[in-house]
């Protein structure tokens, strides 16, 4: 059964320069599921494409926790 | 344009935001390497390779010079006129809070203010951490222009409002050459700083930037021939209580100004209302704003060259003090206009 790719968007707090904001997309990028992270410095915002059957929202979550950010979800859309 | 002031602000305050990323790429890029998991987990009595560290930061400031040059082309090309000059120093100096105030974290709303390098550049830089070439270091370092913090983009308004190639590179060869001596101390060896040490920093780093924000505005309104500039009120003070410090000399129709890095000499002259006056203005190696000398009031600006003279010739019809300035509104000095 194929899950339909969702669309969550997260609250990032403690980002305190640009360079954070493109290691959070990388960092997610490298988990398998993820198809895109867009991070907005100045929004404090993450968007992330993903495929929920694969990597949960919490993964998410954890992995930006690793990098040093708290992140709380915003809301989250299939697509 | 002092440059050992912009020295002395990356050496003591810009340093610290950048030597904490770049230092984290240029430790993985070694980790990576050298095959092993954590960069500090090096074996027993083998002392760390400094060359990687100087290729990186000798790249580093070859790139940023190159960069600080084409800022100031890319000014000189917007400040053909006066009026250019003093709007590009209000946007300059509105700019320049935004990043202070983003600093200190004074509100989300300046994140705004900060620009966000594409995401290539992201993937770019990861990608070189991985690259086991022995020029990687190097390589690195060049990429890390793509990747400017906060105070490094203040640095690189301000080297597009000086309005010069070589200002520009200078001003960015400085800071690139001030952050250098502490990314080697705390950068590529992966420490945590205490929370309340860094927050100090950025205090610092903010009040830097406000102070340039400051300078820039001021230059707008010397360039605008406000009396309310600084030199306007440094003018007024002495006027009002120590009048005898501006005694004027016995006025003279041509006058012989030096322009250098430090400013005009003499700042002071004296003239005749009513009749011509020439001054010669005379410069030797001059690649600051200097080079660029204004009388806002009088609308004249005129570009001199890097070593000779130049004249500027105008009639005073007023009498009282005629300000003249450089380009970017920072070196002033006064024409007595005596009756």
């Amino acid at each position: 059964m194929k899950s339909q790719p969702q669309t969550i968007n997260l609250k990032i707090d403690g980002m305190h320069c640009v360079a954070c904001a493109l290691a959070i997309d990388l960092e997610l990028e490298d988990l398998p599921g993820v198809k895109l992270a867009t991070t907005s410095y100045a929004k404090c915002q993450t968007q992330v494409e993903f495929d929920p059957g694969r990597v949960s929202a919490t993964d998410l979550q954890a992995t930006i926790a690793k990098t040093g950010y708290r992140a709380t979800v915003l809301q989250s859309s299939s697509a | 344009m002092n440059y050992w002031l912009i020295f002395l602000t990356g050496l003591t305050t810009g340093g610290l935001a950048c030597a904490a990323v770049q230092g984290s790429l240029l430790a993985a890029l070694l980790a990576n390497r050298d095959g092993q998991p954590h960069p500090d987990q090096t074996e027993s009595g083998r002392s760390p390779d400094l060359l990687p560290v100087v290729m990186f930061l000798v790249s580093k400031l070859v790139a940023y010079t190159i960069l600080g040059a084409l800022l100031g082309y890319f000014g000189s090309v917007f400040q053909l006129s006066l009026a250019a000059r003093i709007g590009f120093q209000v946007v300059a100096a509105v700019l320049l809070l935004g990043l202070a105030a983003n600093l200190v974290q004074l509100h989300p709303v300046f994140g705004y203010f900060v620009l966000q390098p594409p995401r290539w550049v992201g993937r770019l830089i990861k990608n070189q951490t991985k690259s086991r070439h022995v020029f990687a270091p190097a390589v690195l370092g060049l990429f890390t222009v793509f990747l400017p913090c906060v105070v490094t983009q203040a640095m690189e308004i301000l080297a597009i409002s000086s309005g010069s190639p070589v200002s520009g590179a200078l001003i960015m060869a400085s800071f690139t050459l001030g952050t250098a001596p502490l990314f080697v101390v705390i950068g590529w060896v992966t420490t945590r700083l205490s929370a309340a040490f860094r927050r100090r920093f950025t205090y610092a780093s903010a009040l830097a930037v406000v102070f340039v924000a400051l300078v820039s505005l001021n230059g707008a309104l010397v360039l605008s021939g406000s009396r309310y500039s600084w030199a306007g009120w440094v003018w007024a003070f002495k006027a009002t209580f120590v009048p005898q410090t501006l005694a004027a000399s016995p006025p003279a129709q041509q006058a012989t100004i030096t322009a250098s890095g430090g400013g005009y000499s003499p700042r002071q002259i004296t003239v005749k209302v009513g009749e011509p006056v020439t001054l010669n203005l005379v410069t030797q190696g001059n690649y600051s704003c200097s080079s660029v000398f204004t009388i806002p009031s009088l609308g004249i600006t005129q570009s001199l060259p890097v070593t000779g003279t130049a004249q500027v010739t105008f009639t005073p019809t007023e009498t009282g003090p005629l300000a003249f300035a450089c380009g970017m509104g920072m070196f002033t000095g006064t024409i007595n206009v005596v009756p």
